[in-house]
């Protein structure tokens, strides 16, 4: 990889939207970005960054609202052959056998039925699971599954191949030893596969694959920083320079969070319309505990803590977000350290911490000090949801706009400021059963 | 298994086995038998209205066979049908919002009370053969099976995962590959489970649509229909049980020669346990070397066609450059003029062929129906819902009950028509009572298999939960299992009121022996009409009861169903 490699796949000025009847909610913001020849590239960020979405306008899935991608010079209009794509849940077909879902990848491709069936075959050695070819895909396990998935996808003798979360429904143990197969597959680099793109919310995932790391930030999605990896060693958890990767990689992605928040060493309050961040109450409860409980200084690094607790990067980043727009812990340079009132919550009864928290919450959340003006001043003293929604409407889809109403209910009704009512959908100041 | 296989070619070098004689004889008698019912279909009218329905018990197996023939091609249409309407819908914004709506009213609308209309046009358009009315016997097969089919598929076509679509789009399927090798297997469960169900119920329409009355002309196509007909006429008991057992065989073979296989199929690749299907005639197949080599090399043939690329480089279907809010207005505007012309027909109907106390009189007998049909929903509910819910928590009952349960479903209550005239002529009963039995008989079943599927589906731990809370059986009731089956439970009560009212139509109006017994109602207005030739009677009756369906299911089932679903869906 010394010598600068020719463009593959370019994409220009990305933009994507998702429609609503009057207000388009913005996915992806701007992206511009190009693959080289002979490079694996990480796209890496939270759930909800828009990578997913990314991938596919590259692919030709689906088409940007404005930019556009280019294929070797030419402009993309529908998928491009010579792409093939991984899935995130395999998307085998349950009533196809091994061979001949492999063989689907190269259905269109006009070959004879002797010349499919030997690429097919040999595929599905490639990936080692011959002696499987009759099996239907309900008889083997993920791991299995998803090297069927590759196998298709490598029968279809790519240029490049696209994947797509590949690992992140299998468990640790399984992800790791395919990774290492679909490495040494790379390595061999058999037919025409020039370049591979994977999108992963796993740093480790990335550390251990990438020779670029493009990081993402949410709402809207844009590229937040890009790291080039130039490691000559063995990429394992013993190697120092491994780890200092991996640290790295960390502090860019806790750094594009607080980016996108535009929030600096002053606590300020969140604004009305911004989304909250939907980690179970529980698990935010258990986080400050751990940490309440570290002995140097309650300070943590984010790399650390996430491995210790076995946290992915999505759930880490979630939480981390909602603990510091409740002003109960910090983040800077890839550590995380408690405040007074994250120490205070951690160590009260019960009692003393819905006090605690429900005073965090109209401090700094502006909604739930909206909807608690709101009931105080109405003369029934209720709000209905739908007036919520049609207010978080007018920035998000349908979805999040859901999402973060859920938050907020969830939230205010731990705080005891408020109560809901699913049946009549209706906010209340007071819970009468 | 590998060196079995390899003793077998090797020992064994003849071409076909002993296997091959058996199954191709059975394709040959099918197609053979087939072929010649199919050609009795276009005998000259005279010739059949000439021919006496015998009673015979020897006929009893040719008659069986030509409905058979008559469901299976109703069955074949219905097919066509669903997957071009099916699929259309799916793909279509513009023609689901006409073609959903439309099946809404059709499944729910009184065909039967069609059936005369339909005849006359089809008698018209095959002058002096009988093959006008076999079509409209078809077609009135047709119109019992295929609503539900088509629903299940466009509604599979629907759920479809993302995925497999992406799939499809990134490997360059053709939308020929994508609808038989991805779309068609994937709707395959339901779709089959729907046919299975289709056939059962179509049996009570055979019964009904083989007889048909119309001016001069007393039709009555060979088959089990016209036999039961005609043992109904001549009072004769015993031809009743032996048209019961011809059909209870027709039952077994048409599971055994077309369902089982296909749920062989299904199992293969469906990841339920303990669900293995099995069936012979897949079994014996794949032990043939001549049949299962015709099979191999028809499949390879069909697959190569299949994998033909297309000159023309595809995708982008449907992609229309236009404004999409344009074309939705276009389509507005086409649905509003639909609807206000079919409005203004019927409004022209009602003012120019019938007076305005006829028409009131008739909403009045179509109250009178209602009455009978709410009164029998609930008699049945308060029976089935506890049957439903105790074999549906039963570990083993389901496994057991539902293929009897399958079995009464698809009996034809017109058998039970003699019987019930016997009982009220014998002990002098009020016919507008004693009648009304007979209209939910054939559709009480929806509310116990909905009863049962939505016990199934209730989540274990919510049933250990109210175990370990120690509720009274009342309370359990209460919190769990009525909340739990009312989605379900009311999906069954709004499938068997629409069969109730097609049910009136034979039900208020039997003749046994000689002997005709009437409850006054819409139903028997309608078939009354239908005897003394009065089509504008018959017309208004038809249209009334149509308005009562879609006004009751639009202004009453429609919103409930929509707060069941919202209120307890788990």
């Amino acid at each position: 990889m010394t010598k600068q490699s020719k463009a593959i796949l370019q994409a220009l000025g990305i933009k994507k939207f998702f429609k609503k009847e009057s207000n388009h909610h913005l996915v992806l913001d701007h992206i511009d970005f190009t693959l080289f020849e002979n490079e694996v590239v990480c796209l890496l960020g939270k759930s909800g960054s828009g990578k997913s979405t990314f991938l596919r306008i590259i692919s030709g899935l689906t088409e940007p609202n404005e930019g556009k991608v280019l294929w070797n010079g030419k402009e993309v209009d529908a998928p491009i052959p010579g792409v093939s794509m991984v899935f995130q849940n395999f998307a085998l077909l349950p009533w196809l056998s091994v061979l001949q879902n492999v063989s689907l990848g190269l259905d269109a491709l006009n070959l004879p039925e002797s010349e499919r069936r030997k690429r097919a075959l040999t595929a599905i050695d490639q990936v080692g699971m011959d002696g499987f070819e009759s099996a239907y895909p309900r008889e083997l396990s993920g791991g299995m599954c998803q090297r069927v998935g590759i196998a298709r996808a490598m029968a279809a003798d790519p240029i490049v191949m696209l994947m797509d979360e590949p690992f992140s429904a299998l468990d640790v143990l399984t992800s790791e030893n395919l990774r290492a197969d679909l490495l040494d597959l790379w390595e061999q680099k058999k037919g025409r596969l020039r370049s591979m793109i994977m999108v992963t919310h796993n740093i480790e995932e990335a550390a251990a694959m990438a020779d670029r790391i493009i990081v993402f930030s949410s709402d809207p999605g844009k590229i937040f920083s890009e790291i080039k990896v130039s490691m000559k060693g063995d990429r394992d958890e013993n190697n120092p320079e491994f780890r200092k990767l991996v640290d790295q990689i960390y502090q860019h992605m806790s750094q594009a969070q607080v980016k996108y928040k535009q929030s600096d060493i002053a606590q300020k309050t969140t604004p009305l319309t911004t989304r909250l961040p939907a980690t179970p109450l529980s698990e935010l409860t258990g986080i400050l505990e751990t940490l309440a409980n570290t002995d140097d200084d309650n300070q943590y690094d984010l790399s650390d803590f996430a491995e210790e607790h076995l946290l992915d990067v999505d759930n880490l980043f979630t939480a981390v977000e909602a603990l510091e727009m409740l002003g109960f812990a910090r983040v800077r340079r890839g550590k995380i350290f408690l405040t007074n009132e994250g120490y205070q919550f951690a160590e009260a009864d019960i009692l003393n911490r819905k006090k605690i928290f429900s005073t965090q919450l109209l401090t700094y959340i502006e909604l739930a000090r909206h909807i608690r003006s709101e009931l105080d001043q109405n003369n029934d003293h209720e709000i209905d949801k739908s007036i919520l929604i049609q207010k978080l409407d007018e920035h998000y889809s349908e979805e999040i706009s859901n999402e973060i109403f859920r938050v907020i209910v969830d939230w205010g009704r731990y705080a005891e400021i408020f109560a809901y009512n699913d049946r009549t959908e209706q906010l209340s100041l007071e819970d009468p059963k | 298994m590998r060196l079995r296989r390899f003793d077998n070619n090797t020992a064994d070098l003849t071409i076909f086995n002993s296997w091959d004689i058996i199954i191709s004889c059975l394709i040959i008698v099918i197609f053979a038998s087939a072929a010649w019912s199919i050609t009795q279909m276009n005998l000259p009218l005279e010739k059949i209205q000439s021919q006496v329905i015998s009673l015979d018990i020897s006929y009893l197996p040719l008659y069986t066979f030509r409905s058979i023939i008559r469901m299976l091609l109703g069955l074949i249409l219905s097919l066509w049908f669903t997957l071009t309407f099916g699929t259309w819908a799916a793909r279509s914004f513009r023609a689901e919002r006409i073609i959903i709506p439309l099946i809404d009213i059709c499944q729910s609308v009184p065909i039967l009370g069609f059936l005369t209309l339909f005849s006359w046009g089809l008698l018209m358009l095959f002058p002096g053969s009988v093959l006008g009315a076999e079509c409209a016997a078809i077609f009135a097969i047709f119109t019992s099976q295929v609503w539900n089919m088509t629903l299940s598929f466009y509604q599979s076509l629907k759920s479809m995962p993302e995925e497999y679509n992406e799939l499809c789009s990134i490997y360059h399927l053709t939308p020929w590959q994508k609808f038989l090798r991805v779309e068609i297997p994937h709707a395959m469960p339901s779709l089959s489970m729907n046919m299975m169900l289709s056939l059962s119920a179509s049996w009570f329409f055979v019964v009904a649509s083989e007889v048909i009355n119309f001016q001069v002309y007393s039709i009555k196509l060979p088959g089990i229909g016209s036999y039961i007909q005609q043992a109904d006429d001549a009072g004769n008991l015993y031809a009743i049980g032996y048209a019961l057992l011809a059909m209870l065989f027709a039952i077994i073979l048409s599971n055994q020669l077309i369902f089982n296989p296909i749920f062989h199929w299904i199992s293969r690749y469906q990841n339920q346990q303990g669900q293995e299907y099995r069936s012979w005639l897949v079994t014996a197949c794949s032990k043939t070397k001549w049949v299962k080599s015709l099979f191999q090399s028809l499949s390879k043939i069909y697959i190569s066609i299949l994998n033909k690329k297309p000159k023309k480089q595809l995708d982008k279907i449907g992609n229309s450059k236009l404004n999409p809010d344009a074309i939705n207005r276009i389509w507005a505007f086409i649905e509003i003029t639909l609807v206000t012309i079919l409005g203004s027909l019927t409004v022209y109907g009602f003012m120019f062929t019938t007076n305005i106390n006829e028409v009131v009189t008739v909403f009045y007998f179509g109250f009178l129906t209602l009455m009978r049909i709410i009164t029998m929903l609930s008699i049945s509910i308060i029976i089935w819902v506890p049957v439903g819910v105790w074999i549906g928590l039963k570990k083993q009952a389901p496994k057991i009950c539902l293929p009897i349960i399958q079995v009464l479903a698809a009996f034809p209550v017109n058998l039970i028509y003699p019987l019930m005239t016997l009982l009220i002529i014998k002990y002098q009963l009020d016919p507008e009572i004693w009648v009304s039995p007979l209209i939910i008989l054939g559709t009480q079943w929806y509310i116990l298999f909905n009863v049962i599927a939505g016990t199934m589906s209730i989540p274990k731990d919510l049933k250990i939960a109210t175990q370990s809370l120690q509720l009274t059986t009342l309370a359990k009731w209460q919190s769990l299992i009525l909340p739990a089956i009312a989605p379900d439970l009311l999906t069954g009560i709004i499938t068997a009121a629409g069969g109730a009212w097609n049910a009136s139509i034979v039900a208020e109006y039997i003749t046994w022996n000689g002997k005709t017994i009437v409850a006054t109602g819409i139903g028997s207005y309608i078939t009354e009409a239908t005897y003394n030739n009065a089509y504008n009677f018959q017309a208004l009756g038809i249209i009334v009861m149509c308005i009562y369906v879609v006004a009751i299911n639009r202004f009453f089932w429609a919103p409930l169903y929509q707060y069941t679903q919202n209120r307890f869906k788990i």
